[in-house]
C-alpha cells in the first residue's frame, strides 16, 4: 500500500487505545488525562517506517554485482541485454545471489527514455522505448530510429517462485491457498519497465531443481518489515519518554509499536509479503496477495475508513459530540452506517461502474484492431 | 434593502477588479494577498461602508483565485499554491496549449465556486460537529501533518555510486534539502513570531515580507535565470477535457481545499499533495504490455487514457483547491450555528478582519452570492485575458516583465512591509526559499515557517521552547 495509506492506519490502529486519545486532547479541555500529547503522532510515523527504512536507507545498503547504466546518448540494448546473460551465468556458476540493478535514463528535468525488459524462460530482451515525462507520459514519435531491441539468449532456466522455503513461508502459501484457491503456475517472469527517478533490482539465485529463482526488489520488505524490529525500534521510545519522566511512558512505545506493526500486516495482503520475524527468521516471506500494492480502491478504501475511525474513537474518548455522550447526536452504529458502510458502498458501485466502462472500451478496442488490422499494426490508441 | 444590495454588488465588481489588479504580481501568497487587503481597506474604510465590507473582500480574494492562473500559467511563475497545477501546465505551454492550461484551472475554480454553494448542508450539519471534534486534537492533527509531509519526500536520485556514501549523496540531494528548507523555516518562524522584528506600525503586515521572500522572490529569481521561452500559443476554442474530467477532479479539489480551508498553515499546495494521495486513481487502467505494432519491437507499452486524464486532473483540482482555500477558509467565519458561534474561518483574510468585522446570521448568503457573482465575472475574465496572452506571449519581453516584478514586490515591501528591515527580512527568507528551486524538493517545506510554531503554540509548548531558545 501506498505510503499515506500506512500513515493514517497506524493513526486509527492507535486510536483505538482511549488512554492514547484522551493524553492527546488539549490540556485546555476539562477531560481527565488531557495533556496535549503528540503520542498518536508516533503512530504515523511509525506507521510509514518500514518503507522509509527500505526507500530512504536499506536500497543504498544493498551494493550489486551488476550495473547498468545506460548512456543517455546512446543507449546500447544490446549490452543492456548481454549484462542480464552475465548475471544469470555468474549465478548459475557460483550458486550464491546474484544481484543486478538497471539504473533510469534521464534526458532533461522533466525528460525520461524509457525501457522495457521482457524475460522468457531462457531469454531476456530489452526494448527502448519513447521518451517519458515524469508523470510517465510518453511524448509521441520519440521512440529511437533503429536498434531498438537488444536481446540475449542464456542456456539456466528463470523461475519466478522460489522453492526453498522456511516453515513461515510455507504456513503463509497455505493459508493462501485455502482462502484463494491454488496459487497459479508458476509462469515466466513478468515483463518490467524502467523509466523515472529509482532503479530496479533483479535477485538471481540457483535452486536445487537447477532453475534460477528471480527475485524482484531483494532488498525490499526484509528487514525493516518484521515484527520483532517493531518492538525492538519501540524501546528507544520507550527509554527517552521514562528519561523525560512522562506519565504513561510505556504506553509510547506501545503506540509506536502498533503503527509499524499495521503496516507490516497489510503489506501481507500484497504479493511480496515480508520478513515478519526478522532477525530470527530472515527470508522474505510471500503474502496472501490479495491486492496490489498501488490499487487505488484499495488505498483509497483504507484511507477513508481510517479516518472515519479516526473521528470516532477521538470523539467517543473524548468530546464524545457524535456519539456517546448525553446529548449526542447519533448512536454509533448510526454513525458508521451513515459515513462508513454507506459512502464505501456508493464509492465501489461508482468505482465498479468506471471499471466496467473501461473495460468495455478495451475490448471494443481491440475488437476494432483485430477487425481492420489482424496482423496488429494498428495505430497506438491514447486519446 | 434594495439601494443595499445594489451597493454591495458594486463593491463586489470593485473588489473584483482590485483582486484582477493584484495578479499582476507574479507568484504573490494570498497571505501577501490579505496584506494588502488590509492596506486598501485603511486607505478605503471611510468609502466602504460596512455591510459592503465583507462582501469587497471576499469577492478580491475570489477574483484573484481566478486570474492568478494567469501568470503561473503563462509567465512560469509560481506560488507556493501552485505545486499540484504547475508541472502539466508549464508542460502544455511549451506545447503551444497555456490557454487550455488556463482554462482548465479556470473552470476548475468555477467548480469550486459553485461547490462552495452545493455544500451548505455539509457546512452546516456535518461541518461544525467535525471542527469541534477535532478543534482540541488539532495540535497533533498539524503534528501528523509536518510528520507526514517530512518522511513522504523520497529520495529522487537513482542511488548511483560505487559506496554507500556516494549513493546516499546522490539519491538524498532532494531530501537532505527539504530537511534543511523546512528546519530553517520552523526555526525563523519561532524566532520571528515570538520576537517581533519588524516595527510596530507595520506589525499588521509582519509576515508580508517573510511570505514574499519565501515564495515570490525565488519564483521570480528562477524565472529570470531560466531560458524560458514559450512557443506561439493556440487560441484554442474548446478545451481538451470532458464531463468526466470534472466529476473526478471534485473529489481531490474537495479533500485538498477543505484541509487547507481549515488547519491552520496547511496551504493549498500541501493539500494538494495529502488529496493526490489519497485520491489518485490513475492504476485503475494500469499500463499493458500489447503484441507489437513497430517493425522491431518485441512488445507495445500501451499507456492507458487514464494516464492522460491525471495530467488534467491535477490542473482542475488544483484550481478547485485554490479556491476552496483562499476562499472557503474565509466563508468558514460566516457558517455560524450552535456549536460554531463565531464560525470556523481561518486563514489571512479572516485573520485580519476578524478585528473589525462580525459576522451575523444570515450573512452567508449574502458572501454565497457574493462568490457567484464574482467567479462569473471572473471567470469571463478569465477567458478574455487568457486569449490575449495567447496573442501577445511570445511578443512580451519576459526577462524585463520578471525584472519588474521584481522591483515591485521589493517597492510594496519598502512601503507597506517595514521599510528596509523589511527588506532585510524578506532577503533572509529569500535565502531559505531558493534551496527548493535549486535542489528539487517541494516548496511547501517553507510553510513551516507557520507550521512549526503554531503546532506547538497549539500544544501549549511554545513558551517552553522560547525560553529553550533564550528568546524571551
Amino acid at each position: 500500500m501506498k505510503g499515506l495509506t500506512h500513515f493514517i492506519s497506524g493513526v486509527a490502529a492507535a486510536t483505538f487505545i482511549p488512554q492514547a486519545v484522551r493524553m492527546s486532547i488539549s490540556s485546555r479541555m476539562d477531560i481527565e488525562g488531557a495533556a496535549s500529547s503528540f503520542i498518536l503522532v508516533l503512530a504515523g510515523m511509525y506507521g510509514i517506517m518500514p518503507d522509509t527504512l527500505d526507500f530512504k536507507f536499506g536500497q543504498f545498503f544493498e551494493m550489486s554485482d551488476f550495473v547498468v547504466d545506460p548512456d543517455p546518448e546512446n543507449p546500447d540494448p544490446v549490452q543492456m541485454a548481454r549484462k542480464f546473460k552475465e548475471a544469470v551465468e555468474k549465478a548459475d556458476r557460483t550458486g550464491e545471489e546474484v544481484r543486478i540493478q538497471y539504473f533510469p535514463t534521464q534526458l532533461g528535468t522533466n525528460k525520461w527514455r524509457q525501457y522495457c525488459i521482457v524475460f522468457e524462460e531462457s531469454k531476456v530482451s530489452i526494448q527502448l522505448n519513447e521518451i517519458v515525462s515524469t508523470s510517465q507520459i510518453p511524448f509521441m514519435g520519440t521512440a529511437p530510429k533503429g536498434k531498438r531491441v537488444g536481446r540475449a539468449k542464456f542456456s539456466q532456466k528463470l523461475k519466478s517462485r522460489s522453492e526453498e522455503i522456511d516453515w513461515l513461508n510455507k504456513l503463509i502459501r497455505f493459508l493462501r491457498q485455502k482462502l484463494k484457491g491454488p496459487d497459479r503456475k508458476g509462469g515466466t517472469v513478468k515483463p518490467s519497465t524502467i523509466d523515472i527517478l529509482s532503479s530496479t533490482m533483479f535477485g538471481l539465485k540457483k535452486e536445487a531443481d537447477g532453475r534460477i529463482y528471480f527475485n524482484w526488489l531483494p532488498w525490499h520488505r526484509t528487514w525493516s518489515h518484521s515484527y520483532v524490529l517493531a518492538a525492538l525500534m519501540s524501546l528507544p521510545v520507550i527509554g527517552i519518554t521514562y528519561l523525560l519522566n512522562l506519565e504513561y511512558w510505556w504506553l509510547y512505545g506501545v503506540v509506536s509499536f502498533v503503527g509499524m506493526a499495521t503496516h507490516i500486516t497489510e503489506d501481507m495482503t500484497g504479493h511480496i509479503g515480508g520478513s515478519l520475524l526478522w532477525p530470527l527468521l530472515r527470508p522474505r516471506t510471500e503474502g496472501f496477495e490479495l491486492f496490489k500494492a498501488s490499487d487505488p480502491r484499495t488505498n483509497f478504501s483504507v484511507i477513508y475508513t481510517a479516518f472515519i475511525f479516526i473521528i470516532f474513537n477521538i470523539d467517543r474518548f473524548t468530546t464524545r459530540l457524535i456519539t456517546g455522550g448525553p446529548g449526542a447526536a447519533m448512536p454509533w452504529w448510526l454513525f458508521l452506517l451513515l459515513f462508513w458502510i454507506l459512502p464505501m458502498f456508493i464509492y465501489f458501485k461508482v468505482v465498479a461502474n468506471i471499471k466496467k466502462k473501461i473495460d468495455e472500451k478495451k475490448k471494443r478496442i481491440k475488437e476494432e484492431e483485430e477487425e481492420e488490422d489482424p496482423d496488429g499494426m494498428g495505430d497506438a490508441v491514447i486519446d | 434593502m434594495g439601494s443595499n444590495a445594489l451597493t454591495i454588488i458594486v463593491y463586489v465588481v470593485l473588489g473584483t477588479i482590485a483582486g484582477s489588479i493584484l495578479c499582476v504580481i507574479p507568484a504573490l501568497h494570498i497571505y501577501n494577498v490579505a496584506g494588502i487587503a488590509v492596506v486598501l481597506w485603511m486607505g478605503t474604510k471611510s468609502l466602504i461602508p460596512y455591510y459592503s465590507l465583507a462582501p469587497f473582500f471576499m469577492s478580491l480574494v475570489v477574483s484573484f483565485a481566478f486570474l492568478n492562473t494567469i501568470p503561473r500559467t503563462f509567465l512560469n511563475t509560481a506560488d507556493e499554491s501552485a505545486g499540484a497545477s504547475m508541472l502539466p501546465s508549464t508542460d502544455m505551454v511549451t506545447r503551444g496549449r497555456g490557454k487550455d492550461a488556463a482554462l482548465m484551472t479556470g473552470m476548475g475554480t468555477l467548480a469550486g465556486a459553485f461547490m462552495l454553494l452545493v455544500l451548505y448542508p455539509f457546512f452546516w450539519f456535518i461541518w461544525p460537529y467535525l471542527a469541534r471534534v477535532t478543534g482540541p486534537h488539532l495540535h497533533w492533527l498539524l503534528g501528523l501533518i509536518i510528520v507526514h509531509y517530512i518522511m513522504s519526500e523520497w529520495p529522487k536520485g537513482a542511488g548511483r555510486g560505487d559506496t554507500i556514501w556516494k549513493k546516499f549523496k546522490d539519491a538524498w540531494r532532494n531530501v537532505f534539502a527539504g530537511l534543511l528548507t523546512f528546519t530553517l523555516a520552523g526555526t525563523f518562524g519561532i524566532i520571528f513570531l515570538s520576537k517581533p522584528i519588524l516595527p510596530a506600525a507595520n506589525s499588521f503586515q509582519n509576515i508580508m515580507p517573510v511570505f514574499i521572500g519565501f515564495f515570490a522572490i525565488p519564483s521570480i529569481i528562477q524565472s529570470l535565470l531560466s531560458n524560458y521561452n514559450p512557443p506561439k500559443q493556440y487560441n484554442s476554442k474548446y478545451i481538451n477535457a470532458d464531463w468526466g474530467d470534472f466529476s473526478y477532479g471534485l473529489l481531490p479539489g474537495f479533500i485538498g481545499g477543505m484541509l487547507a480551508a481549515y488547519l491552520p498553515a496547511v496551504t493549498a499546495g500541501i493539500g494538494a499533495m495529502l488529496a493526490g494521495h489519497t485520491t489518485n486513481h490513475r492504476n485503475l487502467e494500469r499500463t499493458e504490455f500489447r503484441p507489437p505494432k513497430e517493425e522491431g519491437t518485441i512488445i507495445d507499452l500501451h499507456t492507458p487514457e487514464m494516464y492522460y486524464r491525471q495530467e488534467r486532473l491535477f490542473m482542475i483540482a488544483g484550481g478547485t483547491i485554490k479556491i476552496l482555500y483562499y476562499v472557503g477558509a474565509f466563508l468558514l467565519l460566516f457558517v455560524l450555528t450552535e456549536l460554531t458561534p463565531y464560525g470556523t474561518g481561518r486563514g489571512g483574510l479572516t485573520f485580519i478582519l476578524k478585528p473589525v468585522f462580525i459576522a451575523e446570521p444570515g450573512d452567508f448568503f449574502v458572501m454565497a452570492s457574493t462568490i457567484v457573482l464574482s467567479a462569473s465575472l471572473s471567470f469571463i475574465l478569465l477567458t478574455y485575458v487568457a486569449s490575449l496572452m495567447t496573442k501577445i506571449l511570445t511578443k512580451l519581453n519576459l526577462k524585463f516583465i520578471y525584472f519588474l516584478a521584481l522591483v515591485m514586490v521589493f517597492t510594496i515591501i519598502y512601503i507597506i512591509g517595514g521599510g528596509l528591515m523589511g527588506i532585510g527580512v524578506s532577503l533572509i527568507t529569500a535565502c531559505i526559499g531558493m534551496i527548493p528551486v535549486f535542489y528539487g524538493c517541494r516548496r511547501s517545506h517553507a510553510m513551516a515557517v507557520l507550521l512549526v510554531p503554531i503546532t506547538l503554540n497549539m500544544a501549549g509548548y511554545g513558551d517552553s521552547i522560547i525560553h529553550l531558545l533564550r528568546l524571551a
